[in-house]
Parts: structure tokens; C-alpha cells; sequence
């Protein structure tokens, strides 16, 4: 095997990495248009395993003043985590008037939010399973505190 | 054709012994969704619609210690201002379909009775813009919120029986201004 195909091989393993990772944890999709005053068009998609992976970086000390004790609430996040996997997608909320228009719906393993009004349009959808990992790691590294 | 050795014809068979074993495993039933649904009629426009499947609520309330919400149970006294709710329920257990309350007044005209099992609760306003409340509730959902003897709500066994249930009008509110539905199906759009 010459060197080149070693870094070749190299590179598609971490691609191959990259791709298990990026599916496991699912993708943060934040989009936000604003069209008035000004129009502003921000788009920002992120790895979910980068996220869990970056708080696992943060010190807990950074926790500390957390105004909400997360472990309580830690079943609680569980329960709807494991109860999401197994729902079909579907539309959970959703709220309509002549001025704005919002969205609720499981995806995927993605809780996906839509906000539409005259003003701006606002798309979050996040990976429900990371939403759990994070708080996990949160609920962790506070009661480390 | 060449004939199937009895050995290839016991694999084949345990093959489909073990599918449809599978398939019976697997096989769950629908799921349940209660759905919520608000419009504004005052010109407004705006509607309001949740869609939660049922099993979703059972599993997440247990895990809910907050309060007077312990385990899918709220822990309350049962009396409100001298009325023993839990004592009323306990009588309405064991009646028979009957009429509880009925007061005819010029302003409103209300309902309460047992009917096939289901506690009916109506309720209409008189005038142009009068409410009119239906409240039909299955007495075992009843029967596992208020368990005999206890002063305790278990929303989490109401709610195990309201999976049970079969599709179903609960509530529905009609006012001038606004209409409210809640319901429960099968579906998890709630069309």
C-alpha cells in the first residue's frame, strides 16, 4: 500500500467516523430570517455530537449557579426521550392566526419549531436524544457542585 | 420438481413458527392520541391544536415529583368547601344510570347523569351567546381516578384507561367567542 492510499484510507475513515457520529447525534438546524426592519438570514447547523461533546469540555464549576436543579427533572426528560423515539412524526402543537403561525412536530428524532409572522421566520429543530445527553451532562456535572 | 426433505420441511416450518411468533410480538396496538383543539370564533381567527398520544403522558407523569404530583398521583383531600367529592364518587359508582341534577332556570339549564356507564355533565346558557358545556366522562376513568377509599387522583390509571377507551368526544365548549374539543382517537393528527 503506498502512502498516498494510506492517507486516502486515512480520510475516509474519519469520514466514515464523522458520518456515524454526525447520524448518531443527530444535526441542530437553527434558521432565522428577518425581513423586517432589516433582513437578516442566519443559518447555523451544528452536529449534535458536538455539542454534548463540547459541554463535556466545560468546567462544572460553570454550572454552579444553574438557577434549576436539572436531576429532578432528569426522569422527567427520560420518559418523554424514550416515549419521542417510539411516536410516529406527527404534528404535536400547533397554533394559528392571522399574524403568525407556529409548529410543533416530532420528525425524525427531532423536535422541530417553527415560527412564521410577519416579521421573521424562525426554524429550530434538535435532536431529541441530544436534547437528553445534554441534560444529562448537565444534571452530572452540577451535582458535582 | 424435486420434493422437499422432511429436515428442509421442519426448517421451513420452524422459519414460519418463528416469524409469526415475531409478528405476534411485535404486533402492538394502535397507539391512542388525545387531542385538544380551540378556535376563536370572535373574529380572531386563530386556533389552537395538540395532538399527545396518551402513552406518552403515562409514561411522563410518574416522573413528575412536583408539588402536590407524586408518582401520577395528586394527593388531595377530596373535600372542597364541606363537599366530599370522594364520598359523592363512591355513591356514583354504584348507582344506577340516573339523573343526579337537573335545574331548569330562565338563565341556564343544567345537567348531571349517569348514562351507560359515562358520567354526562351539560350545561346551557340561555341567550344568543349562552355556553354550552358537554362533559362525558367513561366512569372506569372515574373509577381509576378516584380508587375507592383513597384521597389520592391517580392520573396515571385514569389515563391507562382512557387508553383502553374507544374513540371518544370527552369535552366540548361552545361559546360565542371561542369553541373547545377535547378529544381521543387513534389518529395522531386529530383530523
Amino acid at each position: 500500500m503506498t502512502t498516498r492510499d494510506k492517507v486516502l484510507w486515512t480520510i475516509a475513515a474519519i469520514a466514515l467516523v464523522g458520518c456515524f457520529l454526525t447520524a448518531r447525534g443527530g444535526i441542530v438546524n437553527v434558521h432565522v430570517v428577518e425581513r423586517q426592519p432589516e433582513v437578516h438570514n442566519i443559518h447555523v447547523i451544528v452536529p449534535g455530537i458536538l455539542v454534548t461533546m463540547t459541554l463535556h469540555l466545560v468546567p462544572a464549576r460553570c454550572f454552579h449557579n444553574s438557577s434549576s436543579d436539572l436531576q429532578q427533572w432528569l426522569p422527567v426528560v427520560r420518559a418523554v426521550s424514550d416515549s419521542f423515539s417510539k411516536m410516529p412524526d406527527t404534528v404535536l402543537v400547533e397554533v394559528t392566526d392571522p399574524q403568525e403561525h407556529v409548529l410543533v412536530r416530532k420528525s425524525g428524532g427531532s423536535l422541530i419549531t417553527d415560527v412564521n409572522d410577519a416579521n421573521e421566520y424562525v426554524h429550530v429543530s434538535v435532536p431529541v436524544r441530544m436534547l437528553r445527553d445534554t441534560a444529562e451532562i448537565v444534571a452530572a456535572k452540577q451535582s458535582r457542585n | 420438481m424435486r420434493k422437499l426433505t422432511l429436515d428442509t420441511q421442519k426448517i421451513v416450518l420452524g422459519v414460519f413458527i418463528l416469524l409469526g411468533f415475531s409478528a405476534i410480538t411485535q404486533a402492538r396496538p394502535a397507539e391512542r392520541w388525545l387531542h385538544v383543539r380551540v378556535i376563536d370564533n370572535s373574529g380572531q381567527g386563530e386556533t389552537v391544536n395538540v395532538n399527545m398520544p396518551l402513552s406518552m403522558a403515562e409514561k411522563v407523569l410518574p416522573a413528575i415529583n412536583q408539588g402536590d404530583l407524586h408518582n401520577g398521583k395528586i394527593t388531595t383531600n377530596l373535600h372542597m368547601e364541606d363537599v366530599d367529592l370522594a364520598t359523592i364518587l363512591d355513591a356514583l359508582r354504584t348507582a344506577p344510570d340516573n339523573e343526579f341534577v337537573t335545574v331548569q332556570s330562565k338563565d341556564e339549564n343544567v345537567r348531571v347523569a349517569k348514562v351507560n356507564d359515562n358520567l354526562v355533565v351539560h350545561v346551557v346558557e340561555s341567550g344568543k351567546d349562552g355556553e354550552h358545556v358537554d362533559v362525558t366522562i367513561p366512569m372506569r376513568v372515574i373509577n381509576a381516578l378516584v380508587a375507592k377509599g383513597t384521597h389520592e387522583m391517580d392520573l396515571t390509571a385514569a389515563i391507562h384507561e382512557m387508553e383502553q377507551m374507544g374513540d371518544a368526544t370527552l369535552v366540548t365548549v361552545q361559546e360565542a367567542t371561542e369553541s373547545v374539543r377535547i378529544w381521543i382517537d387513534s389518529s395522531n393528527s386529530g383530523k
